[in-house]
């Protein structure tokens, strides 16, 4: 068992092979040794750690990614948004986009890569085949070009 | 019962009012990301979405000057593609574009084509290689390279581009292949009828392109296109990219 402390003071009780998923945990835990102290975790806070863990605990099974089909080889779907992989997933990354952003900062502090690349591939999934309107109006964008820019945009512009 | 309305009127103006306080007050939420992190969820994104996001802003669009390393090699190679069209525009690319929103197949349905391309090439023993398939799945429908886009109608597509594009016989640099892993052997045309007239399928991932347009002598027809390929690492196999003119009629 791991005890994780977030930056507004919830005390969380892990499974060390959940906690140890995040890569800073992980690497914070070889240092330490073994020890009751809890670790702190400075840039989570509970609502989003939550989120973190419940993932965690699902995902807690899977085979760890390789590093060796990097590159290359990369199967096409690890690099669609549209594929996200099991409904469970999908259901997971129904938030609302601020939530949605906090996880991914949550994740990439932790250093949990599997729920970096969900994460980023539910944004993409967000904006993927909408027109440029559409995503401003998604990200509250503000279109900052000016009239001349703009005209220029307009032309490289492919939706047909 | 007028004040009422009026006091329940000044309530509701409230209610938006406030409502419009809070949605401005957690915008660019996304924005709020660091850099590399936005990168990270541009990479899922397929090319079309890609080449859209440019004209977002003028963050998105100096974010996205270069292909990121995170993005699938060959989605990043087709977007220098498009970087690179975009940098050296050739004169004769507006009349491309001009014939090609004439003649692109509306209803191309690129899932289908390729599912049908797996099926029958081969005996259904071809593995499609990927380059080609992202290729056919994302590239933008209104943008063409040299004249030549997959969807177009064979035949019209290159009587025409000899005109407009100048491009119905090309060798080509091949941004696509990796090295020289896979060549073009050569293209032949086998026997068909006008009224069953194919398309050809560009294949990019050859080291090289060219097209030759055989008539039939004793017929005096056009024919399809027979595409011969092989891979260095492997036996040279045939790899026949016949697309009908309507998609619908592909049998699944």
């Amino acid at each position: 068992m791991v005890i994780l402390i977030t930056s507004d003071n919830v005390k969380y009780v892990v499974e060390k092979d959940v906690a140890e998923l995040s890569v800073l945990v992980k690497n914070m835990l070889e240092d330490i040794g073994p020890s009751d102290e809890p670790i702190p975790l400075h840039n989570v806070t509970s609502t989003v750690f939550n989120k973190v863990l419940e993932y965690c605990i699902y995902h807690r099974n899977d085979p760890p990614p390789s590093d060796d089909d990097e590159g290359c080889a990369s199967p096409l779907h690890k690099y669609l948004a549209s594929h996200i992989c099991s409904e469970w997933d999908q259901r997971f990354f129904d938030v609302d986009q601020a939530l949605l952003f906090d996880i991914i900062l949550a994740a990439n502090y932790l250093d949990i890569k599997t729920l970096l690349d969900d994460a980023c591939k539910a944004v993409a999934h967000l904006i993927q085949g909408k027109s440029t309107e559409e995503i401003r109006g998604i990200f509250n964008i503000v279109n900052d070009f000016t009239p001349e820019e703009e005209a220029r945009v307009k032309k490289e512009n492919v939706s047909s | 019962m007028a004040n009422y309305f009026k006091r329940l009127r000044r309530a509701m103006s409230r209610l938006v009012r406030f409502i419009l306080y809070k949605v401005r007050r957690t915008p660019f939420a996304f924005q709020r990301l660091p850099l590399e992190l936005q990168l990270a969820c541009f990479s899922f994104l397929p090319l079309e979405t890609l080449i859209i996001s440019r004209s977002v802003s003028s963050t998105w669009r100096s974010l996205l000057r270069y292909p990121s390393t995170s993005m699938h090699p060959t989605r990043r190679r087709l977007y220098e593609i498009y970087l690179m069209i975009l940098d050296n525009p050739r004169p004769a690319d507006a009349l491309s574009k001009q014939y090609l929103s004439n003649n692109l197949v509306r209803n191309f349905d690129r899932e289908l084509y390729l599912q049908y391309l797996q099926r029958n090439c081969c005996g259904g023993n071809i593995q499609i290689p990927e380059e080609f398939e992202i290729w056919v799945l994302e590239w933008p429908a209104a943008l063409v390279i040299n004249g030549l886009w997959p969807g177009l109608p064979y035949t019209e597509c290159f009587q025409d581009t000899t005109a407009t594009a100048g491009s119905s016989l090309r060798f080509g640099k091949n941004h696509l292949a990796k090295g020289s892993q896979v060549q073009l052997f050569y293209i032949n045309e086998s026997t068909a009828k006008e009224s069953n007239r194919k398309l050809a399928a560009l294949l990019i991932w050859m080291t090289g392109w060219s097209v030759i347009r055989v008539r039939d002598c004793t017929t005096g027809e056009y024919n399809s296109v027979q595409y011969r390929g092989a891979r260095a690492d492997s036996d040279p196999h045939m790899v026949r990219t016949f697309l009908k003119l309507n998609t619908l009629s592909l049998s699944v």
